[in-house]
């Protein structure tokens, strides 16, 4: 079990580095010079080369990766963000923990939401309820992201007749959350992130509920099913106890591998939602020419997918023993 | 309690005047039920070196009578501020902040005489070379260390220091340097005397020179102090959580007594329909820029005053004159006279805006109201086209001279509903004369970048008429190499005209000179002139005091006061 | 000899018992028929422009002309096709009716399994609509979509007779736009799967025929490709680059979107390596070449198709969710995408203009994704019953 875990790990390794490599180059492959975002015809040469050199954008190429790669693996250093005049370490550390907040709650949704749903409409196939699901649940899984926002934004927050049950944007009352309780700050908290999380919960609930009941449907079909179900135990006890256990092994991977399109999906719900996390600064990045920014956000989701698979090949093995073997 | 003030009233009924005309005074701003706010264009006087002494007595009066404290103004922004740190910021917004928190050595009254703030006088020496001032002895940074010349001397130093990156760094330059004549008393000098030497010194904050000394050269633009900065103004900053508020809170210790209101917080919501949202449902008190398409929703909110005023900014579509196709007069002239104007503003801006015809504006004193028009005419547009060898020689729609289509990207700026429309609408307008236009939008830094580095076709941009007229940034010669002439204009005659008029001391001459600056420039079409707009500025009606300057909405915030009975927060 | 009521759409089906076919082939010959009566002058003037044009003559052709040119060719072509379509259909029938057998080829049993399944069906209806739909754009759109009218008086109109969609801000016709979006749509989604599909399976069949350490090798790029937020690098590249021409949208999406191609290819490589009649055909002395492409390549397909058709819907979504960030297509052509980016601004008062638009990508991607699952239940053997 340990040499899994540890074999695992090893091969992790090299995927950041891959990553890290990748992502420097692409974007010192771009066209444009990082420093035109100083480009002032009254700063004169020197001072321009001083900045330069603060930047550490003077040396060959190869010298500015080996210093890059150092300074993230043992400092945590990602440099400057140019545009927002701030290292671009502390833009990340108020930006990440409110996108965690964000995917954390809808993984939540994500699983309660889709596995609940796939196993209803698994044991119940073919039933008005099992088609009903199914399309509904097709209909979420092809829906943008934006869209479902968008109509969310409508009904809760401000279009039918004004209606302004939930917020539009932003994470608390800014002017009263100081002020309250603790019990009325976790409300206000939950009501401002109601809506986002729904929007990027619900089409990856959709999708884990169409898995979910293909795996239990294959499941059920299995001979030992029905061998419990000869010798006489009933149906409930034999879906929950046999066929779940089974079904939910490859859920696991499924989620593993939603982790990068969740993450792709905070970028566009944090848009329609204005919500301050890596997906707003990630875009914010882009369209500023911002380019330790991007490096860093890019290192930053693509860390988040290699950990959330390899948490996801973890638990697999803990959960099925023929892949410990393997 | 009525003010009495230099500001017009105008109940709706009557049309809204644009042209100038003097003001003249009357009533006071918040007379109960009063929901509308309408300022007339005041043309300024060109010279505010001097002080005008009523405006100061009433603030005195002011401060000497008790109003009540307490409540918070939420303010709606649609973008966050960049930097807190005078030497380093670049945005509107930031700038709205900064006042609130810092004091500079001077401030502008609404009829852009001066104003002492932290400096209590100033005199000219004899020949004018040496400014000096008086600072107040009982002004306070924020962490207790006494406000001092060494403060000012410092901040002037590193505005000039090439090294901090201070965006208004060319309007220092004049400034030979700054002197420590004692605690309380800093002496600028200059290498020679002209018109706008006050302008430029006080131009920008203070800044506390025993925490940014600490500061390494070159290492200002991304110190901490940007996001934290330490102020000596009305307001003290509290908290600033990126993307999402900053919040400041109410100076205790300010000298002229603590202002009112206990708390402001700036809430960013990128969305202009999200800020209209909130405002009429109260989450948000204040919406600065409101565009003239919710108007009329808004003005039928019962709870919202709505303040107009004409802005003192034109907005343009600026031809680069490196290129070949633009550099025809009569290309210019048509292009112009392609774009619809009028239907412009009667769609996007509804009542608020006037067709602009040239490089000042009406409010300027050295405006000249008898410019040539080069109104709409695409017929007319064509013919000059054509005569400039641009024909449809093979029958696809478009123009083309010599096998190329006339095609140009037309770049503007994102984040302003108003200017992406124009470039479908001017897209659409320039097809009917066989024009093809390829809008670009951009992010605002990454835009002013490509207009600094001549990297455009068209560009469409906005100018803020400054108080001091002078032609010489946009459209000398000399200056094609600077950030501000990237159309690259030159004319002669103009330089010379322009020459002239800046150093001449006598106002009728001047002005004179002016009027023949202005019609140069018209003439030859450097930019299309599109159009002056009016600013909406909708604020909640619990806010007493409240006067908003075409100078900043926030011209008088640290008044604003809220009736006990009316607080909300 | 073709017996003359064969070559009448629908009604040599009809006769031969086939009803279903016969009821599709009669309705679509009816449409056809229907669009080009209503349509008539148009085609014919379309016809007329485009050979004077063609024999010299010195008049105006823009691109819009070249699209009526398309649609009418499409729909005179379409008539011809059809009415050929049922006499050869018809003629095959009754040959094979001859036979003691109708003989069933793999792809019939996997039609018919198909037809049973109504979802499915509902699929391929939506997909062939939305296909005659961007190719008869003009024809069923009322107006240009980038003709801005009064901008003064005729914009942000609600809908109504003359405008189903009302007006946007510009003073154009919104269902127009949305029509026409549906090229858009249909290209990126085509292109960029072609894309995607090519690289995947050129890179899986790599790993899986070689194995050993290009395997390896090409896996772990795989699996580090796959750990990008897509989007996020897509973002990345279009806009340090620059430029946002739909080409660059579609081969961005498309470099993006083969890993899971190569996986599956790989897997499927694997398995059928170990087949009894790769074996063989080794020993017959087959070189890689051939084998790849006469034998593994081949019985890859299926699983090909169906992920093909899948990811259709995804590269559909992911160029929305540019053009949402504005990113996508640029003004003045209309995509889904870019229709909701305008008129996002107006949700809450002019609420469907963007949710129609969106709408709109909704049906389509409900469109390809079913009928990629009944592809998949389709060829599934175990769900026969």
């Amino acid at each position: 079990m340990h040499s899994y875990i540890i074999r695992r790990l090893l091969i992790a390794i090299p995927l950041l580095l891959g990553l890290l490599t990748v992502n420097f180059f692409l974007i010192h492959a771009a066209p444009g010079d990082p420093t035109d975002i100083f480009y002032n015809p009254d700063m004169d040469p020197e001072a321009r080369e001083n900045l330069r050199r603060i930047y550490g954008l003077d040396q060959p190429l190869g010298v500015q990766y080996v210093r890059y790669v150092r300074g993230v693996l043992l400092e945590f250093e990602f440099g400057y963000s140019i545009a927002k005049k701030r290292p671009v370490r502390d833009e990340i550390l108020e930006a990440l923990p409110n996108t965690l907040q964000l995917s954390a709650l809808a993984l939540l949704i994500e699983l309660t939401v889709g596995i609940a749903i796939g196993i209803l409409a698994a044991v119940r196939q073919r039933s008005t309820f099992d088609n009903l699901t199914r399309v509904t649940a097709l209909t979420f899984y092809s829906m943008p992201s934006f869209y479902l926002g968008l109509v969310l934004l409508f009904l809760f927050a401000g279009g039918v007749s004004a209606t302004h049950w939930l917020p539009a944007s932003g994470m608390i009352d800014i002017v009263r959350h100081e002020s309250m309780s603790g019990l009325e700050k976790m409300g206000d908290r939950l009501v401002h992130i109601l809506l986002p999380a729904l929007t990027l919960g619900l089409g990856a609930a959709a999708a884990i509920s169409r898995y979910m009941r293909g795996e239990l449907l294959e499941v059920i079909r299995q001979d030992y099913i029905r061998t419990a179900k000869a010798k006489g135990l009933s149906e409930k006890v034999v879906v929950f106890k046999h066929g779940l256990r089974n079904a939910l092994i490859p859920i696991i991977t499924i989620v593993g591998l939603s982790l990068p399109v969740l993450f792709s999906g905070t970028v566009i719900v944090e848009q329609v939602f204005a919500w301050p996390g890596m997906g707003r600064v990630a875009v914010d990045a882009a369209f500023q020419r911002d380019y330790s920014m991007f490096l860093a956000v890019n290192l930053i989701f693509g860390t988040m997918v290699v950990m959330g698979n390899l948490v996801a090949d973890i638990l697999y093995a803990v959960v099925d023993p023929r892949v410990r073997l393997s | 309690m009525p003010r009495i003030a230099r500001i017009t009233l105008f109940i709706f009924l009557l049309a809204v005047p644009s042209c100038s005309s003097p003001s003249t005074s009357t009533d006071s701003p918040d007379a109960p039920g009063q929901r509308l706010i309408v300022k007339e264009i005041t043309p300024d006087r060109g010279r505010s070196e001097e002080r005008n002494l009523e405006y100061e007595a009433q603030w005195d009066e002011f401060d000497a009578t008790p109003h009540d404290p307490g409540d918070a103004l939420v303010v709606g922004l649609i973008a966050d501020a960049d930097s807190l740190n005078p030497l380093t910021l670049e945005t509107k917004n930031a700038h709205d902040i900064l006042d609130l928190l810092t004091l500079s050595l001077t401030h502008i009254n609404p009829d852009y005489s001066s104003a002492p703030s932290l400096a209590q006088s100033w005199e000219f020496s004899e020949g004018h070379l040496e400014l000096t001032f008086h600072l107040r002895d009982d002004v306070y940074w924020h962490d207790g260390v006494k406000t001092t010349a060494h403060d000012v001397c410092f901040t002037l130093r590193m505005q000039q220091a090439p090294t901090t990156g201070y965006p208004n760094i060319k309007d220092k330059q004049y400034i030979k340097e700054c002197i420590v004549v004692d605690d309380f008393t800093a002496r600028f000098t200059f290498d020679q005397a002209y018109p706008y030497q006050l302008f430029d010194v006080v131009d920008g904050h203070i800044v506390p020179k025993h925490i940014l000394e600490a500061v390494p050269d070159g290492e200002m633009v991304t110190a901490a102090f940007n996001r934290n900065p330490i102020g000596n103004g009305p307001y003290r900053f509290k908290e600033w959580k990126a993307q999402q508020y900053i919040e400041i809170t109410a100076n205790e210790d300010f000298f002229a007594g603590r202002p009112p209101l206990d708390r402001i917080l700036f809430k960013v919501v990128p969305d202009q329909e999200n800020l209209v949202i909130q405002l009429r449902s109260g989450q948000i008190d204040f919406m600065e820029r409101v565009p003239p398409r919710f108007y009329e929703e808004l003005s039928r909110e019962e709870d919202l005053v709505a303040h107009i005023h004409p802005s003192r900014s034109y907005t343009y579509i600026g031809w680069n004159l490196r290129d070949p196709r633009f550099q025809s007069l009569k290309v210019r002239q048509a292009l112009t006279m392609a774009i619809n104007r009028q239907e412009i503003i009667d769609s996007l801006l509804l009542e608020f805006g006037d067709i602009s015809k040239g490089p000042i504006l009406p409010i300027i004193w050295a405006y000249n109201p008898n410019l040539t028009d080069f109104s709409y005419d695409p017929e007319q547009a064509r013919q000059y086209l054509a005569e400039e060898g641009w024909k449809d020689t093979d029958g696809d729609g478009w123009l083309d001279k010599d096998g190329q289509k006339f095609s140009f990207s037309l770049k503007t700026n994102k984040g302003n509903q108003i200017r992406e429309d124009i470039t479908v609408m001017v897209q659409d307008m320039l097809k009917e004369v066989g024009i093809e236009v390829r809008p670009n939008i951009l992010e605002w830094t990454i835009l002013v970048n490509d207009s600094t580095k001549k990297e455009f076709e068209a560009i469409m941009l906005g100018w803020s008429v400054n108080l001091k007229i002078d032609m010489t940034t946009l459209w000398h010669s000399d200056s094609i190499s600077d950030k501000y002439n990237f159309i690259s204009y030159s004319n002669p005659e103009f330089d010379r005209l322009n020459d002239q008029a800046v150093m001449e001391r006598d106002e009728e001459k001047a002005r004179q000179m002016w009027w023949q600056a202005q019609e140069m420039i018209v003439k030859d079409q450097p930019y299309t002139f599109l159009f002056t707009d009016k600013q909406i500025n909708f604020i909640h009606k619990r806010f007493q005091s409240v006067q908003m300057e075409t100078e900043g909405w926030h011209y008088n915030l640290p008044h604003w006061w809220v009736p006990q009975d009316q607080q909300k927060y | 000899m073709i017996p003359l009521h064969d070559w009448m759409p629908g009604w040599g089906h009809w006769r031969l018992g086939q009803r279903l076919k016969g009821t599709v082939v009669a309705g679509l010959f009816a449409l056809f028929v229907l669009l080009g009566l209503w349509h008539a002058r148009t085609i014919w003037g379309s016809l007329l422009h485009t050979a004077s044009k063609l024999s010299g003559a010195e008049v105006v052709y823009t691109s819009r002309d070249l699209d009526f040119l398309v649609t009418s060719l499409f729909v005179v072509a379409m008539l011809v096709l059809i009415v050929l379509f049922s006499g050869l259909s018809c003629r095959r029938r009754r040959q094979a009716e001859h036979l003691a057998k109708v003989p069933e080829g793999q792809w019939s049993i996997v039609w018919r399994q198909f037809q049973r399944n109504p979802l499915a069906v509902a699929g391929v209806v939506i997909i062939l609509a939305l296909y005659l739909v961007a190719f008869l754009c003009p024809f069923i759109a009322p107006y240009d979509p980038i003709d801005q009218g009064d901008r003064v008086r005729e914009r942000l109109l609600p809908p109504s007779a003359q405008h189903l969609l009302g007006t946007d801000r510009f003073a154009r016709d919104v269902f127009s736009r949305v029509v026409y979006g549906s090229r858009i749509s249909l290209l990126v989604g085509f292109l960029s799967v072609g894309i995607a599909v090519t690289i995947g399976t050129i890179v899986g069949a790599m790993a899986g025929f070689y194995g050993g350490w290009i395997e390896s090798l090409i896996m772990r790029f795989v699996d580090m490709m796959l750990s990008f937020p897509v989007l996020i690098l897509i973002i990345t590249v279009i806009a340090l680059w620059r430029e946002q021409s739909i080409w660059i949208i579609i081969t961005v999406i498309g470099l993006m979107s083969w890993m899971g191609v190569a996986r599956l290819v790989r897997a499927q490589f694997l398995v059928l390596k170990e087949r009894e009649f790769c074996q063989a055909a080794r020993a017959l002395g087959a070189g890689n070449s051939r084998l790849i492409f006469r034998h593994l390549l081949p019985n890859s397909l299926t699983p090909i198709i169906i992920s093909a058709t899948l990811r259709v819907g995804n590269t559909i979504l992911l160029e929305a969710a540019l053009s949402y960030l504005g990113l996508g297509v640029q003004p003045p052509t209309a995509s889904w995408g870019n229709i909701v980016y305008d008129t996002k601004g107006n949700l809450f008062t002019e609420w469907w203009m963007p949710l129609s638009a969106g709408l709109a990508i909704v049906i389509t991607v409900v469109g390809y994704n079913l009928l990629g699952d009944g592809l998949r239940d389709a060829l599934d053997p175990r769900l026969r019953e």
